[in-house]
């Protein structure tokens, strides 16, 4: 199932819609952005079981929260932080209630494959291997990485989200990107 | 500053380079214009930096099932407020049964007149 496009006027009225109340808005909303937001929880979280719960949890809190949607940031923005928020919320009470099965790489496919099949399938390898070396970092150096290397998040926006200073996000992603580097390099030498 | 040293610093500097753009000074870039090392890891991060922007489009499918249950859930408390709300009902319980037995007993350790 590929994730639904939907223009960024219909968003934006379906946003102002919502705003006024309209669940039937919203629900269009929640079908537009549930694989997004389902994927980045996934990233974040390693599980699919709870990124489930997270995704759930997310749309629920924007709903609470859409009166006060500003628009300052786009609507994805937003959205995305709350799920960053519910995550680690939910990550934690998770930790701390249970103890952590052995994780699985998120079971994500392609969507650009490319013209050339060989380059497609290094690729596809590479990514297999980079998202297996991701998922092998510590949650704390995996969000940073995934918030500013995956989907382009400023430094500052890391730092606020993930509730510690710019420099703390800085020191975590530098040392994510010698793990990751040394994961990498190291699983193609064998 | 010798060379050694200058390799050390930008070797160290490079994934910030690469990965989020920030600047090497005029005397990093000469050791890295020179330093076939120090290009090669430049492109090993490059490639790595790439690789993870690719990861975004990679498709996740949510759950079948995703939207109704948003959807249905829409009028309950957050699990954090109902834990909350949970919270108060039981310690308020707590008092309220802790107060009845106060009572009961002094009730009980009265002397009868």
């Amino acid at each position: 199932m590929k994730p639904q496009r939907v223009e960024q006027g219909d968003i934006e009225d379906l946003v102002a819609w919502a705003r006024e109340g309209s669940s039937e808005a919203f629900e269009k909303l929640v079908e537009a952005y549930q694989h997004e937001v389902f994927g980045l929880a996934l990233r974040l979280v390693v599980d699919r079981e709870l990124a489930a719960d997270v995704s759930q949890e997310a749309f629920i809190r924007a709903w609470r929260a859409l009166p006060s949607f500003r628009g300052d940031a786009a609507f994805s923005t937003w959205l995305h932080r709350i799920t960053v928020n519910v995550a680690w919320t939910l990550k934690k009470r998770k930790s701390r209630h249970a103890a952590q099965p052995l994780e699985e790489a998120p079971e994500l496919t392609d969507v650009k494959h490319g013209s050339d099949p060989e380059r497609a399938a290094e690729t596809t390898e590479l990514r297999a291997k980079l998202a297996a070396a991701l998922n092998d970092l510590n949650p704390t150096h995996r969000s940073v990485v995934v918030l500013k290397d995956v989907y382009g998040w400023t430094h500052n926006e890391v730092a606020e989200s993930l509730g510690i200073t710019v420099t703390a996000a800085k020191v975590r992603l530098h040392r994510a990107h010698l793990r990751l580097r040394e994961q990498l390099y190291e699983l193609e030498e064998r | 500053m010798n060379n050694l040293w200058r390799h050390q610093l930008v070797r160290w500097r490079v994934p910030e380079h690469v990965m989020s753009g920030s600047a090497l000074s005029a005397q990093d870039n000469l050791h890295f214009d020179a330093c076939l090392r120090c290009q090669a890891e430049a492109a090993n991060y490059r490639i790595i930096a790439r690789t993870l922007r690719s990861l975004r489009d990679a498709e996740s499918t949510a759950p079948p099932g995703l939207v109704l249950r948003v959807m249905a859930n829409l009028s309950r408390p957050l699990t954090e407020h109902r834990r909350g709300l949970d919270r108060v009902v039981v310690f308020a319980s707590v008092v309220v049964v802790a107060a009845a037995m106060a009572l009961l007993g002094r009730h009980r350790l009265r002397p009868v007149s």
